[in-house]
């Protein structure tokens, strides 16, 4: 993206704030020029997510693009007892990261570890998660929203969510919805960004 | 179709014609009263509404020692079909042990009576519900006689000598009987699913397939073998075969499905794939070389074909 961005407003500075997750789709904010002062600011803003995940599977990356890691039964799942189990993780709560993320350690990145095999538990970290909202439980799937600090994995929540249930999980759909002040509903779709920024330079 | 997740926040509606039940695999029978339903309720008029429980109860309230109860239809594929059939609403009562132990005079006074101001209810010729299943047929007369609406119970559907039941749907698919299910049905079988990373054992032997995980683990995964099947994705449907088999790796006999779907290449990781049966070609076998059993696949291919474009 950052490349797409630098390659269309030719020359300047340009950098993201926040990675999105490859399966993963929503907003992601790109500054350019004088901007990119703003990003260390806008990486600490609150983010928001909508999340779709499925208990019983779970996958080596803990979301759809993974191999098939273990299978286990869950009992039915029971709405009231999902939203008790998803109140468990609001507040500030200790998180593990997945192995495959971008986090460093001993200098490499985590998911490079991963792939090759031998990836070493990242240690917890704090994270704050602001709100968690159960909107549908229907067969094995949780629909979720969810709004929470910088540093806060998903598909971990949803490992750990999967966990508290009495079984195993993943992320089959992950679509973030807010960063800070910026919703998905003002965000341009990457297709249009080139016509975007043309004309914005004529003016 | 409207949706109702949750009846207890549901503002109380017009006059309604309900049908209550499971309705697993919404099959023949299932259709008929549901077409009665519609029926009624432009008679009335009133709301064509439909009752269901999710999970399926059986799931709730099953033994554990007793072999696992599964499904026909998941909430999602239930939710599909019942789409199609021209039903006003559609309400998805959450089945929980509380509300098992419900007794039935309440579930009809403030669920169907309040909420949907039933006028009119049409029941299968076995269904029952509430604590102990005492909310049968005679019950809801008698309520039917104090509250002031009209209850009518309709005969099973028959196909040839036998009732079209959810358990004899089931057990057909669990022998390989995919004909007697389809006919029962009124539909191929078919399953829902994301398309996940498997082992990718096809790919080798020149003959890709898509793993296919089901949306809810207690589906109905039919008996093991080959099936000539159509896979619908993207609002299109392709000619494909299908091999079902047991996992060895996966102690509680996890099945797996996998579809090689006929002239198409494209990644599907990810996607939601829609697998219908439409007949059973062989059992699943061990082949002693890979040249055996690429031998084999082309024939299955073949056949698979060959009896696609007759159905």
């Amino acid at each position: 993206m950052v490349r797409l961005v630098k390659k269309l407003v030719a020359g300047g500075k340009v950098g993201h704030a926040g990675t999105l997750d490859p399966f993963a789709e929503g907003v992601l904010l790109v500054c350019t020029g004088s901007e990119t002062r703003n990003i260390s600011v806008l990486v600490d803003a609150p983010k928001e997510y909508r999340g779709r995940m499925r208990l019983g599977v779970t996958t080596d990356t803990l979301d759809i693009s993974g191999v098939i890691t273990e299978e286990k039964r869950c009992a039915p799942l029971d709405r009231e007892q999902v939203c008790e189990a998803a109140r468990r993780f609001v507040g500030e709560v200790e998180q593990v990261p997945p192995s495959f993320s971008a986090i460093h350690i001993g200098g490499q990145r985590l998911y490079k570890l991963a792939r090759a095999g031998a990836p070493p538990t990242p240690a917890a970290r704090r994270v704050v998660i602001h709100n968690l909202e159960v909107l549908a439980v229907a067969d094995n799937r949780i629909d979720f929203v969810v709004s929470c600090s910088k540093g806060t994995y998903i598909r971990a929540l949803a490992r750990d969510l999967a966990l508290v249930l009495g079984t195993v999980g993943f992320l089959s759909h992950l679509t973030r919805t807010r960063i800070g002040a910026y919703l998905l509903q003002d965000a341009l779709e990457v297709t249009a960004l080139p016509q975007y920024i043309e004309s914005e330079r004529c003016r | 179709m409207q949706i109702i997740w949750n009846i207890h926040t549901f503002p109380p509606s017009d006059s309604s014609v309900v049908s209550l039940g499971t309705f697993d695999g919404v099959h023949r029978g299932h259709q008929s009263i549901l077409t009665e339903l519609k029926r009624r309720a432009e008679r009335a008029p009133a709301h064509a509404t439909m009752i269901t429980f999710e999970p399926h109860p059986q799931l709730v309230l099953q033994d554990p020692t007793r072999p696992q109860q599964e499904v026909l239809t998941t909430i999602e594929e239930k939710i599909e079909i019942l789409s199609g059939l021209g039903l006003d609403r559609l309400v998805i009562a959450h089945f929980s042990p509380a509300f098992a132990s419900m007794v039935p005079d309440r579930f009809v006074i403030d669920i169907l009576l309040n909420k949907l101001h039933m006028r009119e209810i049409i029941i299968g010729h076995d269904h029952a519900f509430g604590k102990g299943r005492s909310g049968n047929l005679a019950l809801l007369q008698k309520l039917g006689e104090d509250h002031g609406f009209a209850v009518d119970s309709l005969p099973p559907l028959k196909y040839g000598e036998e009732i079209i039941s959810s358990t004899r749907i089931r057990q057909a698919l669990q022998e390989g009987d995919l004909e007697l299910a389809t006919q029962m049905l009124g539909r191929p079988y078919s399953i829902n699913g994301l398309v996940m990373h498997g082992a990718g054992r096809g790919t080798g032997l020149g003959f890709p397939t898509i793993n296919l995980k089901p949306y809810s683990q207690y589906k109905l995964v039919p008996r093991p073998g080959i099936y000539a099947s159509r896979s619908r994705l993207g609002g299109r449907s392709y000619d494909s075969v299908t091999y079902i088999g047991q996992r060895p790796t996966f102690p509680d006999g996890e099945r797996v499905i996998e579809t090689y779907i006929i002239d198409f290449n494209a990644q599907l990781y990810g996607q939601e794939v829609n697998v219908e049966l439409i007949a059973y070609i062989r059992e699943d076998a061990r082949f002693a070389t890979a040249t055996a059993l690429i031998e084999q696949i082309k024939q299955d291919v073949a056949k698979s074909m060959e009896l696609l474009s007759s159905h």
